[in-house]
């Protein structure tokens, strides 16, 4: 006669309790994250749901929650660490469920079955199916590479550099308590199915041997039932702690990436998803380490993940206005999430004030211009600049008018960078207005952050939007303007808003390299140069420490002259470079043929480039 | 008859200020905020470099002054800055709030500032804090 087959023992109620209540909490957590989505964003979700977008989610959940992929980019050891962990557990718990399953039979019974299986079967000896050795060998292997992954993390919290990171985060208490429990979970489950499969003589090349050795000298019957209630009770402090600590990235992240293939994006609209996307950091510290804060101001918690906590837990400080916005963390972060418009979002909390922006009313006058120029207000203060991009529209035989010749009007970008939308929108409106009642085709602006509110926020139908690298590069390809190469060797800064925030990298460097013989500049993520309008908390000497940083890197091959492409870039520098410190536009207009820079213009550049102009 | 006939014009009231009325929290507040602000020497460079003054209808050096000062003004949005009549102030202070919706935060004034004052920022704890001591929420 068969037995009946009801394995149960009361340590499970333990694991039980932590696990149905992280079901519970997240089925909820899931619910209002799309309760709080706007509407269109939730008709994105309905609309995609069965759609290819979800295989491909599937894919991406795959990709980086589990193999993490991201972080092998960023370092090998650091992405196995996040690899072992993740898939390795999973990898266990698959396994598991497919080895209770073939013994028992059942394909539907409680999750603890298959949780603590091998306390209930450790051996060959159910009588329903024949003994598959390899069930016991790649549970084995998966807890092996959990537990390596493990050790990696204990090395990481004490010499994180091995692991490819500066700096590891800093924990809050409730971290503690689930980084503890977890760090438990998997050397106690080693030790309790050991002493099981020591007991019976059971278990693989891991728990088999070192339950054959504990055998050896220790009675193991009496210590099964304790170490599995210990299994039992980290397991649940682990899962009671999760859905308050950084571990709710687990169940977040993969919700996150569904929401994120259907299209849906972090916006004021939909604070469920924000919401989401607070829940999905995992804090692992890239951030903190692509941050050049974190030399700078060592210590102070202005990194995203600490944005992001305080965020999450209410937290408001003045800290969060040092952040420099240059998006260097976006880039780096493997969740890959929006941290530049969350700290936006989470500084319109903070701000209080600017209501109603007054514009001036420029107005243009004459004939219709083709170009519209648009310097911008950080152009007014490189003045050379605006000069040099007279010469270049003359010299080409645009018709252009320039639209902020008196210096009155703004993008609205410094406005919404500290958190005003509501001021932002309004300078938006009122320019966006003008610039197409202008009929004009072509906006061309000095400055990247103007370029970025116009391709970001305006609707500007019948209008292209051109920063003037790119402009430049045009005139010169279709040779309206032509320039002479001189023989000096320049180094390219990239500023963070035209470079990394709207990926404009290929036309500065291509209208330098026709400018100038070598291009010595260093192949490295693009440094911010510590002018940023993103953090008007950051004091003078932090800055001048960025910029010294930036600047040192810049210079590393020994460049002749620094060329930028940002009128704000080539301020800050300026002040600490030893080197003509040039925009794209001065290079041009000083090189061009057929045309001789005025006086007053040759008079901003410093030797050596002037030496060299002067001679060729 | 004809001579009290309104003319635009008006009689200021003193410009003199009593210096034993000056409540001087806020500007001492900001101080604390922004250590910086207290080497402005009144230069007003910020000023002249400054996109929204050019509309006459926000004026950041006047308003370290009103600030620092607590001289309040009768704000009348059709007039420019410099034709606001000044009255004395009692605990609402709201002209630096209402003019400072005109600021862009481009931050030019930040970098023309010769003493390296975070003014950007100021312009923020500013806004924050007029608002606050207007509502009369407790500063921390």
């Amino acid at each position: 006669m068969q037995k009946v087959f009801h394995p149960f023992d009361p340590f499970v109620l333990l694991f039980t309790v932590g696990f149905s209540f992280v079901g519970i909490f997240f089925l909820y957590k899931v619910i209002r994250w799309i309760e709080r989505l706007s509407q269109g964003d939730r008709e994105l979700l309905t609309n995609n749901l069965f759609t290819a977008k979800t295989w491909k989610a599937l894919g991406e959940v795959i990709r980086e929650s589990l193999l993490h992929k991201k972080i092998f980019g960023i370092n090998r050891r650091l992405g196995y660490m996040h690899m072992s962990l993740a898939f390795g557990w999973f990898m266990l718990i698959l396994i598991g469920n497919v080895e209770s399953t073939y013994y028992s039979g059942r394909l539907f019974k409680p999750i603890y079955v298959s949780v603590f299986w091998r306390f209930f079967e450790p051996g060959p000896t159910f009588p329903r199916a024949a003994y598959q050795p390899g069930f016991a060998f790649w549970m084995d292997f998966f807890l092996l590479m959990v537990l390596s992954g493990l050790a990696l993390a204990i090395v990481k919290r004490f010499r994180s550099i091995w692991l490819g990171l500066k700096k590891t985060t800093r924990q809050r208490p409730a971290d503690r308590w689930a980084l503890t429990a977890l760090w438990l979970v998997f050397p106690v489950r080693l030790l309790a199915e050991s002493v099981t499969c020591g007991a019976n003589g059971t278990g693989s090349f891991l728990t088999g041997s070192l339950g054959h050795l504990l055998s050896s000298f220790l009675n193991l019957e009496p210590l099964v039932l304790p170490l599995w209630w210990s299994y039992s009770c980290v397991l649940m402090i682990f899962f009671l702690c999760l859905p308050f600590t950084r571990y709710a990235h687990i169940p977040s992240e993969a919700v996150l990436i569904f929401l994120r293939r259907y299209g849906i994006r972090v916006s004021t609209e939909s604070p469920g998803y924000t919401d989401l996307s607070i829940h999905a950091c995992s804090s692992c510290g890239v951030c903190i380490d692509s941050c050049q804060l974190s030399d700078v101001l060592p210590g102070r918690p202005i990194q995203s993940n600490y944005l992001i906590k305080s965020v999450r837990h209410h937290e408001y400080s003045d800290v969060q206005w040092d952040c420099l916005q240059c998006g260097r963390c976006e880039k780096a972060c493997p969740v890959g999430l929006e941290l530049m418009p969350i700290r936006q979002l989470s500084r319109s909390d903070m701000a209080i004030g600017s209501k109603s922006t007054v514009l001036g009313h420029p107005g243009l006058h004459g004939q219709i211009p083709r170009v519209l120029y648009f310097a911008g207000c950080m152009t007014h203060l490189a003045p050379s600049v605006i000069r040099s991009m007279e010469i270049i529209f003359n010299q080409a035989g645009s018709t252009w008018q320039f639209y902020d010749s008196d210096g009155r009007a703004c993008c609205g970008r410094p406005l919404k960078l500290a958190g005003q939308t509501e001021g932002a929108n309004r300078v938006k409106e009122q320019l966006q207005a003008e610039f197409l009642a202008s009929g004009a085709e072509l906006l061309v602006t000095s400055c990247p952050i103007c370029y970025r509110m116009f391709t970001e926020d305006y609707v500007l139908p019948g209008m292209q939007v051109v920063h003037h690298t790119q402009y430049i590069n045009e005139l010169l390809e279709w040779e309206r303007i032509q320039v002479i190469r001189n023989n000096l060797a320049a180094a390219y800064h990239e500023p963070c808003e035209l470079g990394r925030g709207s990926g404009i990298t290929n036309e500065p460097r291509q209208v330098l390299s026709r400018v100038y013989k070598n291009d010595v500049t260093p192949e490295i993520e693009g440094l911010c140069c510590g002018g940023s309008l993103g953090a008007p908390g950051l004091n003078l000497a932090a800055r001048r420490a960025v910029a010294r940083g930036a600047y040192d890197e810049l210079t590393l091959r020994k460049p002749d002259v620094l060329v930028t492409a940002c009128p704000l870039c080539k301020k800050t520098f300026s002040r600490i470079s030893e080197m003509p410190v040039l925009d794209v536009a001065e290079a041009v207009a000083t090189s061009l043929t057929g045309v001789s820079a005025p006086h007053e213009m040759m008079s901003l550049i410093k030797t050596p480039l002037k030496q060299s102009i002067v001679a060729g | 008859m004809g001579l009290k006939k309104n003319f635009g014009f008006d009689i200021h009231s003193g410009r003199q200020i009593d210096l034993d009325r000056v409540d001087k929290a806020l500007a001492d507040e900001l101080s604390e905020l922004v250590g910086a602000w207290s080497a402005c020497i009144n230069c007003g460079s910020c000023v002249a470099t400054c996109p929204a003054a050019q509309n006459g209808m926000y004026n950041f050096r006047m308003l370290h002054y009103q600030i620092r000062m607590r001289v309040e003004t009768d704000y009348d949005p059709s007039l420019p800055y410099i034709m606001q009549r000044r009255v004395e102030t009692d605990n609402n202070l709201s002209l630096p709030y209402i003019s400072l919706e005109h600021c862009l935060l481009c931050g030019k004034c930040q970098l023309v500032c010769p003493r390296g004052i975070p003014t950007r920022y100021l312009a923020i704890q500013i806004m924050q804090k007029t608002r606050q001591h207007a509502e009369g929420i407790p500063s921390v």
